[in-house]
């Protein structure tokens, strides 16, 4: 069973599925403006307490159609492609966000949230309120801002769709696959569908193709963020969220800077985020910063020696908005970017030969962050209505899947390739698809970096392991063993039948085959082999990149155990940060509870270093587990180290459970402090309501044990007690 | 809770229709069922032969099978198997130059339940303590799996290795 319809299916049975959907959107366009409750849904029996819309004629995808002479489910129209066909458009380069000095930013940056007054529309309430969201006072200043002043501005803002006039990709003509940044670049999937409206699409900028911030550590960047949408929450064009949290996955700074889910901002508001971009471990390890190993880029070829601890080097982020049970909406809506950080080790310069760069496939030309030969691929499955509109149903809470592939928010591009090592940083950007990565011709492909962590040592690989949500595998592929001429596809062999999991691995003929009834699976970017290079390949991939930090003398603090399943319950009733849905999780044996950012459920302590294990509490599903902050290590898998592949040997900050799976990780909680997350990256499942928020809060002032919980509104931020403490929480 | 009468003019009739109807709900909602796991393993004799140039590689050893086949109680779904091919144990030696080849290669695989299956993928062979950093050779691995699907267990396993 596809959770779409055939593209051969009849008219009738088109026309039963188009008024289903109509039906299912009013209701959902009520829910995303808050005009309806998830909970008051399922009071009705609109959902059903597992959480799929009830069967009902007319309203449900998947009950037997009235056209239909067997069983089999009349599924969501397929979204129209206007003649389209895979592989005729070049996949654009990211968008390189402007880097400019911190001058130029109107008001200066400070501290603590601006709370300068002004006023506020009367649909917003009316009177007066902050230009800055984020929570006023010490607790949410930034932290050691004194320390790591910020040296590189990026100011942008979020918006609905428009043309982008100033695509920067930062690579000539020729390695973007011929794409002249000169022209307008239109905010479409390809370019025979339609433009995307700009209630429809909400993106950074407000244009495509998606952006990259570049980074180096202690280099340290103000990320201010202008929230233009729309005023009206009513103006969403059907689904989406004007209210935004923007978290910088998976930076290791202060929780005022992580795009906490509770701390979220309104339209015509700005919010700063801060990110020093420093290792972890400065405090503590390497404090004279005298191991060349820790360094970053000087500019001139050389390195600035910096304190930390060298093997906490990360290099591939990305950000994307967090707001509290609206995330995939948002996200699915456009609001992900990807944050390449750049190191002594991981320079994005493939010449220099100083004994600490590892000289990774990226170019030459400038000091640090040459893109010619590294290149980022969001990967994510969209949907579009019949105008061609971007398309979203929620009704459906084990997932939302959408019926094409995008890479790079464009419909199945091709990419012009020349005979040499290319690295890829691949993010999955979906909402609940899960992927699995092979190239057509099952050749090889060489792991580096999961989640954007250098592993210790590289991996071989015909195909990648299943991709959760938010996980980044960083791969080389050599195209030096093919002739110009040659093409060569990156192949999808995750199918799905719904966004609860995959539901088979296909082996690359099967996937080939066409035979899939998930429109997803198979050939999705084409790799075009145009030319040998201009210049010789100087990049290498090492036999050792970073090798893991050891942990084995830093003493184990506390072990805790989070159960992630259905059926949670829900001891709270707060207005702001209460939610409900049919996912939860029960932590230390607890009770399993629907998300609330009031409640605290963990409270690690300052500088300490906890075991965690977290436990998928069903077989029918997957979950991405996501967890805020520092990166961690797998310590076993199913309860056994041998069951840790070599791919995962490395740090994360996504763990895939699994189905009936569990992972036990260690991580260490130091250097900064404030409220963090831990949830689901299905997010979906993390909207629904799979997430919980555990603190670091006794680092002494301005802390507080434990927390207020931020409370949001356009007229600014006040505070609360926490709603509840999880007995084992402290 | 804030009606908004536009806006419902046509989902109003369906809500109040359901509400009619609606069950008794509380703040809570069915716990997980209690889906079972159940491991099984097989270490398979394999000798297969990559042929070709720059010379045929002659594989001997073992492969190592875990299948963990997982239900679903709460959906009612098939039940899927977890399962990996541990290629590690097999050693090749090149016809030519006797030069010894290994395998990094460890695939895990998630597919629904059925008493025969079949997977086949490629995998890299490298010269024995070679960096592991290049492409390397390619060869191809047949696997072949019986389950009992009422034990929910591996019976048999077949592992084939040739050229791809």
């Amino acid at each position: 069973m596809s959770i779409f319809l055939s593209r051969k299916a009849s008219r009738a049975r088109v026309r039963e599925a188009e008024n289903a959907r109509r039906n299912r959107w009013e209701i959902l366009t009520a829910l995303s403006r808050k005009q309806v409750t998830r909970r008051e849904l399922i009071k009705w029996g609109l959902f059903t307490s597992a959480g799929v819309i009830v069967s009902k004629s007319g309203l449900s995808p998947f009950i037997r159609s009235a056209y239909a002479d067997s069983s089999i489910p009349t599924g969501l129209p397929a979204s129209p492609l206007f003649g389209v066909q895979p592989f005729t458009q070049p996949m654009p380069r990211f968008d390189v966000f402007r880097r400019d000095p911190v001058s130029v930013l109107n008001p200066a940056p400070m501290a603590q949230s601006n709370q300068t007054q002004q006023p506020v529309p009367a649909i917003l309430g009316g009177g007066t309120g902050p230009i800055e969201g984020r929570p006023p006072g010490p607790i949410w200043a930034h932290q050691r801002f004194d320390v790591f002043p910020p040296q590189v501005a990026i100011d942008l803002t979020n918006e609905g769709a428009k043309v982008n006039n100033v695509y920067n990709p930062q690579v000539a003509n020729n390695q973007n696959s011929g794409i002249d940044p000169t022209q307008p670049f239109n905010p479409r999937f390809h370019p025979g569908l339609p433009d995307q409206g700009p209630l429809a699409f909400w993106t950074f900028n407000g244009t495509f193709p998606p952006k990259l911030m570049i980074g180096r550590y202690h280099e340290p960047i103000l990320f201010r963020e202008h929230n233009l949408l729309p005023d009206d929450p009513n103006q969403n064009g059907g689904f989406g969220r004007h209210t935004i949290s923007t978290h910088e996955h998976n930076g290791h700074h202060g929780a005022e800077n992580d795009g906490f889910t509770g701390a979220y901002f309104f339209p015509r508001q700005f919010y700063d985020y801060h990110y020093p971009i420093v290792l972890a471990g400065i405090n503590t390890i390497n404090t004279a910063a005298t191991d060349p190993r820790a360094s970053t880029p000087n500019g001139s070829g050389g390195l600035i020696n910096i304190p930390g601890d060298w093997r906490e080097t990360m290099s591939t982020h990305w950000f994307h908005d967090h707001m509290f049970s609206f995330t995939s909406q948002n996200v699915y809506k456009g609001m992900a970017g990807m944050f390449n950080i750049y190191s002594g080790l991981d320079r994005g310069n493939e010449a220099i030969n100083d004994g600490v760069n590892l000289r990774l496939p990226s170019g030459t030309a400038k000091d640090f962050g040459n893109l010619e030969y590294d290149v980022n691929l969001m990967l994510a499955d969209k949907a579009w209505d019949a105008d061609g509109q971007l398309a979203m149903d929620i009704f459906d809470f084990d997932g939302f899947l959408g019926d094409q592939m995008t890479v790079n928010l464009v419909y199945k591009p091709f990419m012009e390739v020349e005979r040499r090592k290319y690295r890829f940083r691949i993010l999955n950007g979906a909402v609940s698809r899960f992927f699995k990565i092979a190239l057509s011709d099952s050749s090889t492909m060489i792991q580096i970096a999961n989640d954007g962590n250098l592993l210790p040592t590289p991996v071989p690989l015909t195909q990648l392991d299943e991709q959760g949500i938010a996980e980044r595998y960083d791969i080389v592929i050599d195209f030096s063993r093919y002739s110009v001429g040659d093409k060569v596809w990156m192949v999808n062999l995750a199918e799905h039948q719904d966004g609860r999991r995959p539901s088979d691995d296909l082996t690359v003929a099967e996937a080939l085959s066409g035979n899939s009834a998930d429109p997803c699976v198979g050939k999705f970017l084409e790799f075009r082999i145009v030319r040998d290079p201009a210049q010789p390949d100087q990049s290498q991939v090492p036999a050792t990149l970073i090798p893991n930090p050891d942990l084995s003398a830093i003493p184990v603090a506390r072990q805790r155990i989070f159960e992630f399943g259905r059926g949670a319950g829900q001891n709270t009733n707060d207005p702001v940060s209460t939610f409900f849905g049919p996912w939860g999780i029960k932590t230390d044996n607890n009770q399993m509870y629907a998300a609330d950012f009031g409640r605290v459920s963990a409270a690690p302590g300052f500088g300490t270093r906890e075991i965690w294990t977290i436990a998928n509490g069903g077989g029918g599903w997957d979950h991405p587990i996501h967890i805020h902050f520092e990166e961690g290590q797998i310590l076993a898998r199913n309860g056994s180290a041998a069951n840790v592949p070599a791919w995962e040997k490395g740090r994360k900050d996504v763990y895939r459970l699994r189905p009936g799976g569990s992972v036990t990780l260690t991580m260490q909680f130091r250097d900064f402090g404030g409220m963090f997350m831990e949830h689901c990256h299905n997010t979906v499942h993390e909207d629904n309501a799979m997430l919980l928020r555990w603190e670091i809060d006794n680092s002494g002032a301005p802390f507080l044990r434990p927390l207020p919980t931020p409370i949001p509104s356009p007229q600014g931020v006040t505070f609360r007690d926490p709603t509840d403490i999880e007995p084992t929480a402290f | 809770m804030k009606m908004h009468k536009v806006l419902y003019a046509r989902a109003l009739p369906w809500l109040f229709a359901v509400v009619a109807v609606a069950v008794g709900w509380a703040d809570s909602q069915p716990a997980d069922a209690a889906f079972t796991s159940t491991l099984s393993s097989a270490v398979v004799n394999v000798i297969g032969t990559i042929a070709g140039a720059p010379e045929s590689i002659r594989f001997t050893g073992t492969a190592r099978i875990d299948a963990n086949a997982v239900t679903d109680p709460d959906f009612g779904g098939s039940t899927q198997v977890v399962f990996s091919v541990d290629l590690t144990g097999l050693t090749g030696t090149g016809a030519t130059t006797n030069t010894t080849f290994v395998t990094p290669t460890k695939l895990t695989f998630v597919r629904p339940l059925a008493p025969v299956d079949s997977v086949n993928f490629t995998f890299p062979v490298f010269p024995s303590g070679a960096p592991q950093t290049t492409a390397g050779r390619l060869g191809k691995v047949t696997v072949n799996l019986v389950y009992n699907p009422a034990l929910l267990r591996l019976t048999q396993g077949v592992v084939l290795v040739a050229a791809p």
